[in-house]
């Protein structure tokens, strides 16, 4: 497929009469002029259904910050309550999101969800009008069940990446890097459209559960999470930084240096 | 004089460029959209937060107007419909400039618009159209593009000119600044000229942005 | 806001002496210096992902009243939201003026730079030095880099040479006269040292617990620090500043045995900028063919 580069200011040179045209990212629709424009530079995407009726315009580019837009699967950190909602950061000096605390499998007033600042929770995006605030959710609203979202917990590692690379491995299921971090270690792995990936290899950080439980009772914050001090432990926190750093890397090389490089990120340490 | 330019060069910043005309370089972030000050909050539109910083001592009324003028620029082809109650941050720091005695800005003007252009670009604002600008002095009727400090103090008059750019083609006038000693026939000539100018700068544009998405996708077998 | 799991991860593999980018606990970024080819005493230096530009620039001023034979010597380090969102463009910050002033007090106050050797004409005419650092972008270590950055531009950095005659200052353009460089009295070198404690009140309190450190942290281990130490010194082996503001308490003996430590990458660092300047040296003689102008050349 050959690919064409497109800027602000280009024609898109597409038919819109006669045909069902959706726009997606990088497309704008003056409102006043009706007219169809390229808004940011990359390459340019015309999918035509076949029987000609309905096409679909965009651009792939690449950028840092996310906008939040509905329907998308995010990680976020909770960073305050207001109300019976909290709030949570998409991305550092980003505009906080809601997240309802009734917006969890089986939430009731009385049955809240017990989030603490600075935990992660994987969500969707329900609501992305910019002009109010945007709101996110924990449950799968057609089954009711978490549907795989809710609370990221404390043994997986948290990362940042290009917004590009985090849609190419969330939607792009042939890819090869998690394939190919997968020829050496375990891992889980969570990926947030918004650029955020929580990955744990093996057991991650492990956390003796009944430490925990006692550590809740007392009121003090900054008191650390007692660890599991077995020799694995060390095995596994090495292997999950060593993962981080790997899929890090992957968005500057070629693909023919990834084998290279997974060896490379996990001599380190 | 060609630009040197290099996309992405700041990790922390949304979007960031660095250009070098001539012995002018220049550094450009852009952060955005994200959350403002609530002073600064507009509940239809994106604000503008636009700062420009001297090679060279503090920030002056020099650098005001120079905001003032890369903001006029700026907020007509951005798209701040598009975000809503957010703000977007540019900040031009230059880095060199020609000249010890500050009396032209000549060269910065039209050098931080092509930068921040690069550094809206790679942070992936929406914008209405590409824009291109030159910086010209005239000496005797003579055009000369990219004058050094040392033309451009003997020059008759200089000008600053922007223009839109659609499908590769000097659209619209976006912007024009001039000063010094100059006839209603030599502007009109030089704007002329500077279309082929701007032109020819939107070329070296589209090779920087070719390569930029590349770049970016370099992991895309 | 930093993500509990980051924290959590940061703090297990800190005490295990293991780093996010793989460095030791001691060991400081790797370093990339700019210098400018064509002006005297503009750098752009970076360690790691944390970029710091530096220009030097020189002016004749009238000197302080107070003090008739000395020059003026000042450094601005305003920090915009370039090198990071979490500096305001318009309100300095508390973070922006405390690496202000331990820049400041390593350099300026700890005499750096000779004024009296600034002065021209006593009580009259002076020359004025200025130093911008912009800080480009932000990842931690911005005392450790911005002090860097100016010890290497002001040692860079030279004056345009003058001549008096009859009461009248003659400044030589650099292309007719050789230029002076500054007179420099030592090269202070910062190196600051971020401390962990990944352990309870009272534990700390009973003093059975070790702090970890590290030296040239990024900006997350800096987010999760629980204190930090600068110490200045010189290849001298002399102590210029310590600041240790608040933070977790430390053990005297470990104040000794990190300035004992730190003396190493001091060295190390001092011989870094007099290796580069010499390369510059060196490539602009050779490009300005200076050896055609020494005394002994053949004309």
């Amino acid at each position: 497929m050959s690919q064409r580069i497109i800027i602000p200011g280009d024609s898109l040179s597409i038919e819109t009469e006669g045909i069902k045209t959706s726009i997606g990212p990088g497309i704008y629709k003056n409102p006043k002029s009706q007219k169809v424009i390229p808004s940011s530079a990359g390459i340019l995407n015309v999918k035509v259904n076949k029987k000609n009726t309905n096409q679909v315009v965009y651009t792939d580019s690449n950028s840092k910050r996310y906008i939040p837009q509905a329907n998308d699967f995010v990680i976020g950190i909770v960073v305050g309550v207001i109300g019976e909602q909290y709030k949570i950061q998409l991305q550092e000096y980003s505009t906080n999101v809601l997240l309802s605390m009734m917006a969890f499998p089986n939430a009731t007033k009385k049955n809240r969800p017990n989030l603490k600042n600075g935990q992660a929770v994987y969500a969707r995006v329900s609501q992305a009008i910019p002009e109010i605030d945007i709101e996110i959710e924990c449950i799968d609203p057609v089954t009711g069940k978490d549907g795989g979202f809710g609370l990221l917990d404390e043994s997986g590692y948290i990362f940042d990446v290009n917004l590009n690379f985090a849609r190419e491995l969330l939607f792009n299921p042939s890819n090869i890097f998690l394939e190919t971090l997968a020829s050496r270690c375990q891992f889980e792995i969570a990926i947030g459209i918004n650029g955020k990936i929580w990955i744990k290899c093996g057991d991650g950080l492990k956390i003796d559960k009944d430490e925990t439980k006692d550590e809740k009772e007392d009121d003090d914050e900054d008191t650390p999470r007692k660890v599991d001090t077995s020799n694995s432990y060390l095995k596994d926190l090495k292997a999950t930084l060593a993962a981080a750093r790997f899929l890090t890397r992957c968005q500057f090389i070629r693909p023919e240096e990834l084998d290279n490089e997974l060896t490379e990120a996990f001599r380190a340490n | 004089m060609s630009h040197q330019v290099e996309t992405g060069v700041l990790s922390r910043s949304d979007g960031s460029a660095q250009l070098t005309i001539g012995s002018t370089k220049v550094i450009t972030s852009v952060n955005g959209p994200t959350e403002p000050k609530a002073r600064q909050e507009l509940p239809n539109l994106a604000s503008l937060e636009i700062v420009i910083r001297p090679a060279q001592g503090l920030p002056t009324t020099r650098e005001k107007l120079l905001e003032d003028k890369l903001r006029s620029l700026l907020q007509t082809i951005i798209i701040r419909y598009k975000y809503p109650r957010q703000l977007i941050q540019i900040v031009v720091q230059f880095l060199s400039s020609e000249g010890k005695s500050n009396v032209f800005t000549n060269n910065e003007l039209s050098a931080a618009i092509n930068c921040a252009f690069y550094a809206l670009i790679d942070a992936n604002i929406a914008l209405n159209y590409s824009f291109a600008a030159v910086s010209v002095s005239l000496n005797e009727g003579k055009y000369l593009k990219d004058p050094a400090w040392k033309q451009l103090s003997e020059s008759d008059s200089h000008h600053v000119i922007c223009f839109s750019i659609q499908d590769g083609k000097a659209e619209k006038l976006l912007l024009l600044e001039s000063q010094g000693d100059f006839s209603e026939e030599e502007v009109f000539d030089t704007i002329a000229k500077s279309v082929a100018e701007c032109e020819k700068v939107h070329q070296d544009q589209r090779k920087f942005i070719g390569e930029k998405i590349d770049r970016d996708f370099i992991w895309k077998a | 806001m930093i993500s509990a799991n980051e924290r959590l991860f940061l703090i297990e593999s800190l005490k295990n002496g293991i780093r996010q980018d793989s460095r030791k606990l001691d060991q400081l970024r790797e370093t990339h210096i700019y210098i400018s080819p064509e002006e005297y005493g503009y750098v752009e230096v970076s360690w790691g992902h944390t970029k710091v530009s530096v220009r030097v620039s020189a002016a004749i001023d009238k000197p302080f009243e107070d003090r008739p034979f000395e020059g003026i010597f000042s450094i601005n380090c305003d920090i915009s939201s370039m090198a990071s969102q979490k500096f305001d463009n318009y309100k300095v910050g508390n973070d922006e003026v405390l690496i202000g002033r331990i820049i400041e007090k390593a350099i300026r106050r700890s005499n750096a730079v000779d004024l009296e050797n600034l002065c021209i004409v006593a009580g009259s005419k002076v020359w004025k030095i200025q130093v911008d650092a912009n800080f480009l972008n932000y990842d931690g270590g911005l005392i450790d880099v911005g002090s860097f950055a100016v010890m290497l531009a002001l040692q860079h950095f030279k004056k345009p040479d003058i001549s008096i005659e009859d009461d009248v200052v003659i400044v030589h353009d650099v292309d007719q006269r050789q230029p002076v460089p500054l007179s420099i009295l030592h090269v202070p070198v910062c190196l600051t040292y971020s401390f962990f404690t990944p352990y309870t009140r009272e534990q700390i309190l009973k003093g059975d617990t070790e702090e970890i450190w590290a030296m040239d942290a990024t900006m997350k281990e800096e987010e999760v620090r629980d204190g930090m130490l600068v110490i200045t010194m010189n290849k001298n082996r002399e102590l210029i500043q310590l600041s240790k503001n608040g933070g977790v308490p430390i053990d005297a003996s470990l104040l000794v045995e990190l300035g004992m430590k730190g003396m190493q990458e001091v060295d190390r660092l001092t011989d870094m900028m007099r290796d580069v300047l010499k390369k510059d040296e060196k490539e602009r003689y050779e490009r300005g063919n200076l050896k055609l102008l020494e005394v002994g050349a053949a004309r």
